[in-house]
C-alpha cells in the first residue's frame, strides 16, 4: 500500500503539483437490525479505493477511484493536478499549509475484544432477547434493535515526506420501541436515539451497556407516553439529560465554532456562524461556569484518532474556557486566517472517495460538581428532558429548537408527571449563559453521534460529546403545543 | 462508469457463482464531480467514481446479504460467501417472499452525454460567470457547480433484468451581502438547461432586496412559499405519511384514514415516475415496475405506496415501490408531484394584504409524526408583502406548523409546476409555489 501511495503523490508533482497525498482505505462493516421479531438487515460489506489531493498552481484539486492499480493511480493523480489548475482560474490567493513535522507512524483505536470476531449467532441471539421484551404489550407497533461495527484501515502519503498508518474500529449499538394509541405515535430509545450508543471501542461496548436489564422500563416508557399530558408552553427552568446534551453541544457550539463555515465555505449548504473571528477572546459564549473542550486523544471518541487527514497529530484544547470564546476548530489551510501557526488537527474525510474538510471533534462540556439528587433537589417546577427526538437550528447557529422523547415535572426533588411532545428552543449565546449548574464527572459520558452531515458532496462523520445532566434557566419550552 | 453491457455480464458471472440459491445481485456505478465556491472563489474541486455490489441469497425460507465495493474476482467470491454466511446465521422467515420474476418496464430517458461528460474547466466557468454577477453587485456568493453519471442494474436466478442510467447537474447558488442573503438552484438531467445567468440574476436580486431587513412578529402569518420551500413540507409528507410500513402499522397521520377528507379539497397529489420533469427510475428496488399512484385527490387520501409485504398486510396490491431489501424503513413516494392550480407567484403576491414571501427553508424536521407537526428555519430571502407588493426584507423566522393542517389552508397554487430535488436523490419531486394562510411562526432570530 506504500509503494502505491507513494506513486500518486509522485506522479503528481511530476505533473505540476506543489502539495500532494494520497489515501488509501479499506473499510469493513457489518450492520444487523433486528425489527418487530425479525432480521430486517443483516449486511456485511467492504471498501476499498484511494483518493488523491492535491495543490496546483495555488488551488486544490481531489480526485479518487476504487480501482487500485498502478495505471490507474497514474490517472487519477493527473485528474486531480488538471481539476486543481482548473480551480485556479478563481482564487484569490495561493493556498498556504501550516507546517507540520514529518512523521511515519502508526496507530490503532485500542480495543478489547475485536468485534468481527464475535460470531453472527451470538450478536443476533443479543438482538432477538431484547426484540422480544420490547414487543411484550399489544400496544407495541414496532420495535427495533440494532448493531453496527466499522473497521476502516488508512494508509497516507504526502509530498512532504510523511507516512501514516491507522486503524481506526468503531462500534453501536442500541434499540427503540414505538407505542400507538389514544391518538399518539411516541417512541423511546435506550441507551440513545437513532440507532443507541457509538463510541471507539470493540464488543466490551456492548458488555457494557446493562441493554437487557433497561428494555421493559424503556418499554414502559414508551406506552405510558400514549396517555400522559402535553408539555406545557411558557419559560421554565430545565434539566437536560446527557444524551440530549450532546446533541445540544453538537449544533450549537461544534459546528459553530467549525472555522470553514465561518469563513464562508459552507454558506450555501449548511450556512455560517455567529461565532465570526473578531469575537475570539472577547465574546461570553456561555456562563462562567461553560468550559467545553475539544479532545480527540480522549479514550473512546469516536473522532479519536492518531493524526488528521492533513496529517495532523491529534490535539487537545478550549473552545470555551470559563464562559469566555478562546478557540475554533481548523485545519492547514485556515490556520494562517486567525493568526494560528498549527493545525488544530480537524480535517477530515469519509473514506477515500471525499475531499478532507473541517469536522468536529470530540467536544465535550466539562463536569461541574454538583450530584443529581441535589439537582433535582433545587429545580422546584422546572422539567427534566430526555433524550433526542428531533433538532433544528438556523443557518447562523443561532436559534434552535429540539425535541425530546420524554420530559418529567421535578417535584420534591424527583422526577414527577410525565409530559408527552416536549420541545425547547432558545437563541445559543443567551441559552449557554442561562447555564448554572452542571452534574459532576460521576454522571459525565462521552456520547457518539455517528451520522454528522456536512459539506457537498455530502460527508457523515462521527465524533463524540462528553456531558453530564446541566441546568438552564427560564427556557421557552413546549413550542407549538 | 461502467457500460449496461460489462454490468450484465458481470451480474451473469456473478449469478453463475450462486447455484443452488435463489440469488439476486445489485450493480451500481457512477461518476460525480463538483466545484465549490464560497467568497467568490473556488474552494473544492472534486472528482469521484465508484461502484457497488449487494448480493442477496435465499435458500430453505432463510435470506443473507452482503455487500463491497471491490468487484475484482477474490471481493466477488468473498461477497458471496459473506452472503452465505449471513444466511446460514439467519432465522427462517414464513414471510420471506420469492425473488420477483422477469418483467417488463416503460422507458424513461433519464441520460444526457453531454452533462456526464462536463469538464472541470466548463464547471470553473460557470462558476466564474456567477462569481463575476455578484461582484458588480459587491456581493459575495457561494454554492455549487456539480454534474454526475449513474446506473444502477438489479439481476436475479430468474432472469429478471432491470437496468437504468441517469445523468443529473445542479447549479446552486447564495448570494450575500453585510446582513441579507438570496438563493437560487436548478437541478437538470441536461447541464445545459441550466441557466446559470438567471439563477444568479435571481439570487442577487434577492440579496439586494433584503437588504437592511426589518423584524416582524412570529405570529399566524399569510405565506406565499417557492417551491423549494413547498419541497421540504412535501418531503416529511412523504417521508412519514405515505410510508406503506408506517401505514400498515398505524404509525401513520394516514393509517385507517383512505377515504377521508385529510387536507383541503385543492390538492391532489400523485407519486408519479413517469412524469416529463420527474427523473426517477421505472422499477423498484426489488425489480418490479413502479406504478404511478394516486396518493390524494382533492384533498381524500385515495392510497400511500406499497412494496409486496406492506400490500399484503394492507390487504392491496403492492405499487412497486420496494426500497432495498430487507428494509425497515419502508417504502415511500420518490417522485412525489403535485397538482397545481390557477394562479403565479405574482398573483399571489399580488392578491396579499399582508403577508410574508418564503424562498426557502432550513434545516427541517420532525416534532410530532401523527400531527405531521415539522419545524425549521427561513432563509436567503424573507420578505414582507404589503398590500400586494414586496416591500421590505424580513430577518428570518422559526416555523412550527402540522403539514395537515397548512394543507387545509392552502388559497392558491400556482399553474406553474417547477422540479425540487430531495435529500434522498431518486430523480426529485414536482409541486407548485403555494399561498397557505394562517401559517405559524413561533420564534425569531438575530439575522
Amino acid at each position: 500500500m506504500r509503494n502505491l501511495a507513494e506513486r500518486a503523490v509522485e506522479t503528481a508533482k511530476v505533473r505540476g503539483a506543489s502539495y500532494a497525498d494520497c489515501r488509501i482505505i479499506y473499510t469493513r462493516q457489518q450492520d444487523f437490525t433486528v425489527r418487530n421479531g425479525k432480521v430486517s438487515d443483516l449486511d456485511q460489506g467492504e471498501d476499498i479505493g484511494f483518493g488523491v489531493r492535491v495543490i496546483a498552481d495555488g488551488a486544490w484539486g481531489f480526485a479518487c477511484s476504487p480501482h487500485l492499480n498502478a495505471e490507474n493511480i497514474d490517472k487519477v493523480a493527473a485528474d486531480a493536478v488538471r481539476i486543481a489548475k482548473a480551480s485556479a482560474r478563481l482564487k484569490n490567493e495561493d493556498v498556504r499549509l501550516a507546517p507540520e513535522p514529518i512523521v511515519d507512524e502508526r496507530w490503532q483505536t485500542p480495543i478489547v475484544e475485536d468485534p468481527f470476531l464475535i460470531p453472527l449467532e451470538e450478536k443476533l441471539g443479543l438482538l432477538f432477547q431484547l426484540d422480544k421484551i420490547l414487543r411484550k404489550d399489544a400496544r407495541i407497533a414496532s420495535s427495533e434493535s440494532s448493531m453496527s461495527f466499522k473497521s476502516e484501515h488508512q494508509w497516507m502519503a504526502t509530498s512532504e515526506g510523511s507516512f501514516i498508518d491507522q486503524l481506526l474500529i468503531r462500534s453501536g449499538v442500541g434499540y427503540s420501541v414505538t407505542a400507538v394509541g389514544n391518538q399518539e405515535i411516541q417512541t423511546r430509545s435506550f441507551p440513545n436515539s437513532f440507532r443507541g450508543q457509538y463510541m471507539s471501542l470493540g464488543y466490551e461496548l456492548i458488555r457494557s451497556l446493562q441493554l437487557l436489564e433497561n428494555a421493559e422500563r424503556v418499554r414502559e416508557e414508551a406506552i405510558a407516553l400514549l396517555t400522559a399530558p402535553t408539555c406545557p408552553s411558557g419559560k421554565r427552568d430545565i434539566i437536560i439529560d446527557g444524551t440530549q446534551m450532546a446533541l445540544q453541544i453538537h449544533e450549537s457550539v461544534g459546528h459553530a465554532t467549525e472555522l470553514d463555515r465561518v469563513l464562508g465555505m459552507e454558506a450555501n449548504y449548511a450556512g455560517l456562524s455567529f461565532a465570526t473571528t473578531e469575537k475570539m477572546n472577547q465574546f461570553q459564549y456561555g456562563s462562567e461556569i461553560v468550559n467545553l473542550v475539544c479532545d480527540s486523544t480522549v479514550p473512546a471518541g469516536l473522532a479519536t484518532l492518531g493524526w488528521d487527514d492533513d496529517g495532523v497529530r491529534a490535539q487537545r484544547w478550549h473552545l470555551v474556557q470559563n464562559g469566555r470564546f478562546v478557540g475554533y476548530q481548523f485545519n492547514r489551510e485556515l490556520a494562517h486566517t486567525i493568526g494560528a501557526t498549527r493545525s488544530s488537527g480537524n480535517n477530515r474525510a469519509m473514506g477515500w472517495s471525499h475531499i478532507p474538510i473541517v469536522r468536529i471533534t470530540n467536544l465535550s462540556l466539562m463536569p461541574g460538581n454538583w450530584e443529581l439528587d441535589d439537582l433535582l433537589a433545587d429545580t422546584e417546577g422546572g422539567l427534566y428532558l430526555e433524550t433526542n427526538r428531533s433538532w433544528s437550528i438556523d443557518q447562523w447557529r443561532l436559534n434552535f429548537q429540539f425535541g425530546v422523547e420524554a420530559a418529567w415535572e421535578i417535584k420534591g426533588g424527583k422526577r414527577g408527571q410525565l409530559y408527552k411532545n416536549a420541545n425547547y428552543q432558545g437563541i445559543t449565546p443567551q441559552f449557554w449563559r442561562s447555564c448554572d449548574a452542571i452534574c459532576n464527572e460521576k454522571y459525565w459520558t462521552l456520547w457518539g453521534v455517528h451520522n454528522c452531515g456536512k459539506g457537498q458532496p455530502g460527508q457523515v462523520a462521527e465524533m463524540s460529546h462528553g456531558s453530564s445532566p446541566t441546568r438552564f434557566r427560564q427556557v421557552e419550552v413546549g413550542i407549538g403545543n | 462508469m461502467i457500460t449496461e453491457t460489462e454490468l450484465k455480464t458481470l451480474s451473469e458471472t456473478i449469478l453463475s457463482k450462486c447455484s443452488g440459491y435463489e440469488a439476486e445481485v445489485m450493480l451500481s456505478s457512477s461518476q460525480n464531480a463538483l466545484t465549490r465556491f464560497g467568497e467568490n472563489v473556488i474552494t473544492q474541486n472534486v472528482a469521484s467514481e465508484s461502484i457497488g455490489l449487494t448480493v442477496r441469497l435465499i435458500k430453505n425460507g432463510k435470506m443473507g446479504k452482503a455487500s463491497t465495493g471491490n468487484i475484482s474476482p477474490s471481493g466477488i467470491e468473498s461477497c458471496i460467501q459473506a452472503a452465505k454466511v449471513a444466511l446460514e446465521v439467519n432465522e427462517t422467515d414464513p414471510d420471506l417472499l420469492p425473488l420477483a420474476d422477469p418483467q417488463e418496464y416503460q422507458s424513461i430517458d433519464n441520460f444526457v452525454p453531454s452533462t456526464a461528460e462536463l469538464t472541470p474547466e466548463a464547471r470553473s466557468s460557470g462558476v466564474e460567470q456567477a462569481v463575476r454577477h455578484f461582484r458588480q453587485h459587491q456581493l459575495v456568493g457561494a454554492g455549487i457547480f456539480s454534474n454526475s453519471a449513474s446506473n444502477l442494474a438489479i439481476a436475479n436466478s430468474k432472469g429478471l433484468w432491470a437496468y437504468n442510467a441517469s445523468t443529473a447537474s445542479t447549479f446552486s447558488v447564495s448570494a450575500m451581502s453585510e446582513d441579507s442573503s438570496g438563493w437560487a438552484e436548478a437541478n437538470e438531467k441536461d447541464v445545459h438547461n441550466i441557466n446559470i445567468a438567471a439563477l444568479s440574476t435571481i439570487a442577487a436580486k434577492k440579496a439586494l432586496d433584503s437588504k437592511s431587513p426589518i423584524v416582524v412578529e412570529p405570529d399566524a402569518w399569510t405565506v406565499v412559499l417557492e417551491p423549494a420551500a413547498v419541497s421540504e413540507l412535501m418531503t416529511f409528507l412523504c417521508w412519514f405519511g405515505f410510508n406503506g410500513l408506517a401505514f400498515v402499522e398505524n404509525r401513520s397521520c394516514f393509517s385507517g384514514k383512505i377515504g377521508e377528507q385529510v387536507v383541503g379539497s385543492n390538492i391532489t397529489m400523485h407519486d408519479h415516475v413517469y412524469h416529463p420533469l420527474s427523473g426517477g427510475m421505472p422499477f423498484d428496488f426489488e425489480g418490479f415496475p413502479r406504478q404511478s399512484v394516486l396518493l390524494i385527490e382533492k384533498g381524500v387520501l385515495k392510497s400511500v405506496v406499497h412494496d409486496r409485504r406492506t400490500a399484503a398486510r394492507a390487504g392491496t396490491i403492492h405499487t412497486g415501490h420496494a426500497m432495498p431489501q430487507p428494509d425497515s424503513f419502508g417504502p415511500v413516494p420518490l417522485n412525489l408531484v403535485v397538482e397545481g392550480g390557477d394562479s403565479s407567484l405574482e398573483e399571489m403576491i399580488r392578491t396579499t394584504q399582508k403577508g410574508l414571501l418564503v424562498t426557502r427553508f432550513h434545516y427541517v424536521n420532525l416534532l410530532n409524526p401523527m400531527t405531521l407537526t415539522i419545524t425549521g428555519m427561513t432563509r436567503d430571502g424573507l420578505f414582507l408583502i404589503e398590500n400586494g407588493e414586496v416591500v421590505k426584507g424580513v430577518k428570518n423566522l422559526r416555523f412550527t406548523e402540522s403539514i395537515l393542517e397548512a394543507l387545509k389552508r392552502v388559497a392558491a397554487l400556482s399553474k406553474t409546476l417547477y422540479k425540487a430535488d430531495t435529500f434522498w436523490g431518486g430523480g426529485g419531486i414536482v409541486l407548485p409555489a403555494m399561498k397557505i394562510e394562517g401559517f405559524h411562526f413561533t420564534s425569531g432570530t438575530e439575522n
